[in-house]
């Protein structure tokens, strides 16, 4: 089956429902992404949040995924439109890291604690619960959802790629062959990780 | 971008001229550092929507070496020097005299380096503005980040972007005449610090 990269850019949301689609947020710092699925149906959803509230918004055009508070529940309506069932979503959240760390003092300002925990906090009001999160720390992160299994991949600098969690049944018959299941290894910057 | 704030090509001709003159300045003192040749390349104005700055330096994913700093006094905003890895831990070698590789972890003598060579460039930079304009531009203590652009580009510019929806940033790149060094400069003026900077380089402009 080929293999297409959907690109998740920040403040986007997509979902899918193709097999070999996989939705992809590349090199999260202080944004979070959000990945959601119905593994009954082999639907995919992932948002990439930028910023905590839509409160501060200056702007009416931009779109709810943007935001923690109003992506979390135009992610679920997105599914629900297509099919999925609340109860059964499984969801995953990656990044809200605090890359940069200035000497001497702690920032007021940081911005990926807000935004993980404005995520946490919206997924509980739609009383879905948390499989997997991935978030804080100081590292960017790669997030990487395969549609076919809900397979849930994230890539650091130093870790390389890693398999965080899957938000399929186990025992589907593509998740045991994705790898990964072995331990995290260290990453060969010099070297271009492909695309999977 | 603030409604208030006119972007034709007079006032972008004025930040290119901010651009290169402090440009000018801190490749002077990156080529002292590094004991290369480094001639400033090129500097422009881009102004893009936030979703673009990601992929600013190509691929997302491109490991980089980050100096960010909070610029404060008349004009503020973020102030951010960037390296390819293998220029960064070049420089990082040239100043400590030590070779480093990214398979070690990068320590506190490496992290310190890549800080100092911020500095200077930092001060060079808005000094050299300062020194046109009149105006105070004082930069932060430095943050140091080696890790994915897309990670280190998007944390610096989020705090400057509010909610807006555009970035507009002055950019420098620079490398030696056999490319054996490279790297980009990138002062982010907050939307309020705009007209004022304008203003000064105009007059400047005209006084000079």
């Amino acid at each position: 089956m080929d293999e297409r990269v959907i690109t998740v850019n920040m403040g986007q949301l997509e979902v899918s429902r193709q097999p070999g689609d996989v939705l992809t947020a590349l090199g999260l710092g202080s944004c979070v992404a959000v990945c959601a699925y119905d593994p009954a149906l082999g639907l995919a959803g992932m948002i990439h949040v930028v910023l905590p509230s839509s409160a501060i918004s200056r702007s009416k055009e931009e779109g709810p995924a943007k935001f923690a508070d109003v992506g979390v529940p135009h992610l679920v309506d997105e599914m629900e439109k297509q099919g999925a069932i609340r109860r059964r979503l499984r969801t995953a959240m990656l990044g809200g890291a605090n890359v940069l760390s200035y000497a001497g003092e702690a920032k007021a300002l940081d911005i990926g604690a807000r935004n993980a925990a404005a995520v946490q906090e919206a997924l509980e009001a739609q009383r879905i619960s948390v499989r997997a999160s991935e978030v804080g720390g100081k590292v960017s992160r790669t997030v990487r959802l395969w549609v076919a299994d809900g397979i849930v991949i994230m890539k650091t600098l130093r870790e390389g790629q890693v398999r965080v969690t899957v938000l399929g049944d186990e025992n589907g018959s593509r998740a045991s062959k994705r790898g990964l299941t072995r331990a995290p290894h260290r990453a060969r910057p010099t070297a271009r990780a492909g695309g999977g | 971008m603030s409604r208030g704030v006119e972007v034709g090509e007079h006032p972008l001709d004025l930040l290119q001229r901010i651009g290169t003159m402090g440009a000018m300045q801190a490749t002077a003192s990156l080529s002292a550092l590094a004991g290369k040749p480094v001639v400033n390349s090129y500097a422009r104005i881009r102004i893009l929507p936030l979703e673009e700055v990601p992929g600013l330096f190509g691929d997302p994913e491109e490991i980089i070496a980050g100096v960010i700093f909070e610029v404060s006094g008349d004009v503020r905003g973020q102030y951010i020097a960037t390296f390819l890895i293998r220029d960064a831990l070049a420089l990082v070698a040239a100043l400590t005299g030590a070779e480093c590789s990214l398979d070690e972890e990068f320590g506190d003598m490496e992290t310190s380096a890549l800080a100092e060579v911020g500095n200077i460039l930092a001060s060079s930079y808005l000094g050299a503005i300062e020194t046109t304009t009149g105006l105070a531009l004082s930069p932060s203590p430095p943050a140091v980040a080696v890790d994915m652009a897309a990670g280190i580009l998007t944390t610096a510019v989020l705090p400057m972007h509010e909610a807006g929806s555009e970035i507009l940033l002055i950019e420098v790149r620079f490398g030696g005449p056999d490319r054996e060094l490279t790297g980009r400069m990138i002062l982010l003026p907050t939307v309020e610090s705009l007209p004022r900077l304008l203003r000064a380089v105009k007059s400047a402009a005209l006084n000079g």
